[in-house]
């Protein structure tokens, strides 16, 4: 009898030590670890991203330039051997940021429009979505590519949402923040083709031929219609 | 179509059940590698510590213990290892019942470890399944959970349709 009540009784003491033990572990989790993980991303993703957007190498980024506080990052195709009134840098395209929050956390969301506003490219920068949800941001999610196909809608007072399964709440936020750029761009495309760096370059304009040195001593000996021998001579000569 | 309920927590079954809580996030191979290493090694820690010291513990409380332990785990290994909070629902239905027996608690010990090999091994051809169907290919179910149950739905009538089937495995068809 005794035996077995000893034995009880160690095992409580192991019981109470033991729930002692997971208490602890607990509390030195809470205060060591965030409580949601999230993901962050580095911090040259924009730059990554950008080079990715540029696939060949006639078409750069250049630095970013403000319009109305945001930052516009143009996309260039450089004519090395322009034409007559083709530019040298041509303007074909420009990328911005746009922030939105969700009910789990904020996001950086980067756009791509051609000059004419239609919206050529959309994926995450930076997200902190918890895990489970963090896949609506990757690249060719189903939120971007609806949003892609649906932009012309977006442009509406009343656009339809694209509906995700899931995920309303998430897909309502992406899409109004892709709506505020649109509109953005829209208000500002102007400005943008007015103030990029390479607005005040001029289009290339081919230079006259140059006669060679035989075809000059041919006009002077041989004048042709073009009325170079029939100058007066002077009064010195 | 009969379901043998009776032994269900011996079935292997079990495994594509354990599946199901993290079914959402395997979207990739490291994203099913990831959840598999941390929910073994979840298991196996689990299943090793009860398994050792079961004696220890008062017959009464072992069932709350194995609960506190269950809690404590999903807080800190959802941390550590980057994965879904979930994950310990996939533990918990992977452990056999036959850990807290004990008599039988090193045979479930081996069942467990038998289990973890082929839960990994489902979890990293999910997140293949899922990528290659979606990033490769472009159909869009899955980009969806989905797209994994129809793939699952397709073998399993496959599985069941095969020449000779029902044949062999009439006798163990309950009545």
């Amino acid at each position: 009898m005794s035996r077995a009540l000893g034995i009880s009784i160690l095992r409580g003491c192991f019981f109470l030590a033991y729930v002692a033990a997971l208490a602890f572990a607990l509390i030195w989790a809470r205060e060591t670890m965030p409580l949601y993980q999230t993901i962050q991303v580095d911090a040259n993703v924009l730059q990554l991203k950008l080079n990715d957007l540029s696939s060949s190498q006639e078409e750069i980024f250049k630095a970013p330039f403000t319009v109305n506080q945001k930052e516009i990052f143009p996309l260039y195709r450089v004519n090395e051997r322009p034409q007559e009134g083709q530019r040298k840098h041509e303007l074909i395209a420009c990328a911005f940021q746009v922030n939105g929050e969700t009910l789990y956390g904020p996001f950086e969301l980067l756009l791509l429009t051609d000059m004419s506003g239609y919206l050529l490219h959309v994926s995450a920068i930076h997200h902190s979505q918890p895990l489970g949800t963090d896949q609506l941001f990757r690249e060719n999610s189903l939120i971007f590519e609806s949003i892609l196909m649906s932009q012309d809608a977006l442009r509406n007072e009343f656009y339809p949402r694209p509906q995700v399964l899931g995920a309303p709440q998430i897909s309502a936020a992406v899409a109004e923040s892709v709506r505020e750029g649109l509109l953005f761009f829209d208000r500002h495309a102007s400005e943008i083709a007015a103030l990029h760096p390479y607005a005040s370059e001029l289009p290339f304009k081919a230079p006259e031929p140059e006669r060679s040195l035989i075809g000059q001593i041919i006009d002077t000996i041989n004048p042709l219609d073009t009325g170079a021998g029939d100058e007066p001579q002077s009064e010195e000569f | 179509m009969s379901l043998n309920l009776k032994n269900f927590n011996r079935s292997p079954a079990r495994v594509f059940l354990a599946a199901l809580p993290v079914w959402e996030v395997l979207i990739s191979v490291e994203r099913g590698l990831t959840h598999g290493i941390v929910i073994v090694a979840g298991l196996i820690l689990t299943a090793s510590f009860f398994t050792l010291f079961l004696l220890c513990f008062p017959p009464r409380l072992i069932r709350l213990s194995y609960f506190l332990w269950l809690a404590v785990m999903a807080q800190i290994c959802s941390h550590l290892g980057g994965v879904h909070p979930l994950w310990i629902m996939s533990a918990a239905l992977l452990m056999p019942e036959d850990i807290f027996r004990k008599e039988l608690r090193w045979f479930g010990f081996k069942r467990a470890l038998f289990r973890s090999v082929f839960f990994i091994v489902l979890l990293i051809y999910l997140g293949a399944a899922r990528q290659i169907f979606s990033e490769r290919f472009w159909v869009w179910s899955f980009y969806l959970p989905v797209g994994s149950f129809l793939l699952l739905a397709f073998a399993s009538f496959m599985w069941q349709n095969q020449p000779g089937h029902a044949e062999r495995y009439k006798e163990q068809v309950a009545p």
